[in-house]
């Protein structure tokens, strides 16, 4: 069976696994929409190569592309990175939780283990 | 690219020797105790603990609703490591069900009198597949899970 949340949040921790790609969507969470050339600006790398993050990102559902006349303008969705964030924090506050358990149950048993 | 790295990295210094904290994390008996976030409490915890064994993880959340998982241990190597798969199999009806297969490698290694204690829950159930990703992990997820860390801790 085919999970496709599953697919959706693989292909976006895929799609976070590039500095490249993390710095454009800092800039545009920040700025909100931007436009291809606006967005390849601070980098050092080739226009091409910004166009190829950007296919990635927009692959992946997480920054939609608009062109209006010969404008291509870029801008955040939301979901997929909410979606990534959900994930860790559940399972963050599952183990977190039960390593402080750990903690505390370790801590007795030395104790125990001391006094016999 | 369409299995990505995510994983979640935990890290704990726990103030007891090694062998004890290893046997914490094989004993069922003592995983009932400590296993699941606050405000659960474990009512299935059964496992045959050997390579290629299954365990079956059940807990309830205190105000209700049965949430569960199942496995299978993939590596003991005591007092280092243990690598078993994690799969959600039951939520509340109405809730999301992942039923997706994980992997979760818990390490512990000793520093002094203490035990450091290293746990990855990464999407990925095959390891091989997880070791060849783990240097595209990315520091920005990681700022996330630690920022999530610490605002557990902070409470």
């Amino acid at each position: 069976m085919v999970n496709l949340q599953q697919e959706r949040l693989s292909r976006t921790f895929g799609a976070l696994s590039d500095p490249t790609r993390r710095a454009l969507i800092a800039r545009l969470q920040r700025d909100g929409a931007l436009s291809m050339s606006e967005l390849a600006a601070p980098f050092a790398i080739s226009l091409p190569a910004v166009m190829k993050h950007l296919d990635l990102l927009s692959e992946a559902g997480i920054v939609l592309r608009t062109k209006e006349g010969r404008v291509v303008t870029f801008r955040l969705t939301p979901q997929p990175l909410e979606a990534a964030a959900l994930w860790l924090d559940r399972h963050a506050t599952f183990w977190s939780d039960s390593l402080d358990r750990l903690e505390l149950r370790a801590a007795a048993k030395k104790r125990k283990a001391k006094r016999t | 690219m369409t299995d990505g790295p995510a994983k979640l990295v935990l890290e704990r210094r726990i103030a007891a020797p090694v062998s004890l904290v290893f046997e914490l994390l094989v004993d069922p008996d003592e995983l009932r105790q400590w296993l699941g976030p606050r405000g659960f409490i474990v009512t299935t915890f059964e496992a045959d603990v050997r390579i290629g064994g299954a365990y079956r993880f059940r807990m309830r959340k205190l105000d209700g609703g049965d949430y569960g998982a199942d496995g299978e241990y993939r590596e003991i190597v005591k007092d280092e490591r243990i690598v078993m798969s994690w799969r959600w199999n039951e939520a509340p009806p109405g809730e999301p069900l992942d039923r997706s297969e994980t992997l979760i490698t818990i390490v512990v290694r000793a520093d002094g009198e203490d035990t450091l204690l290293t746990l990855t829950h990464s999407q990925l159930p095959d390891q091989t597949s997880a070791d060849s990703h783990a240097s595209g992990w990315t520091d920005a997820l990681e700022k996330l899970v630690t920022l999530v860390e610490n605002s557990k801790k902070g409470h």
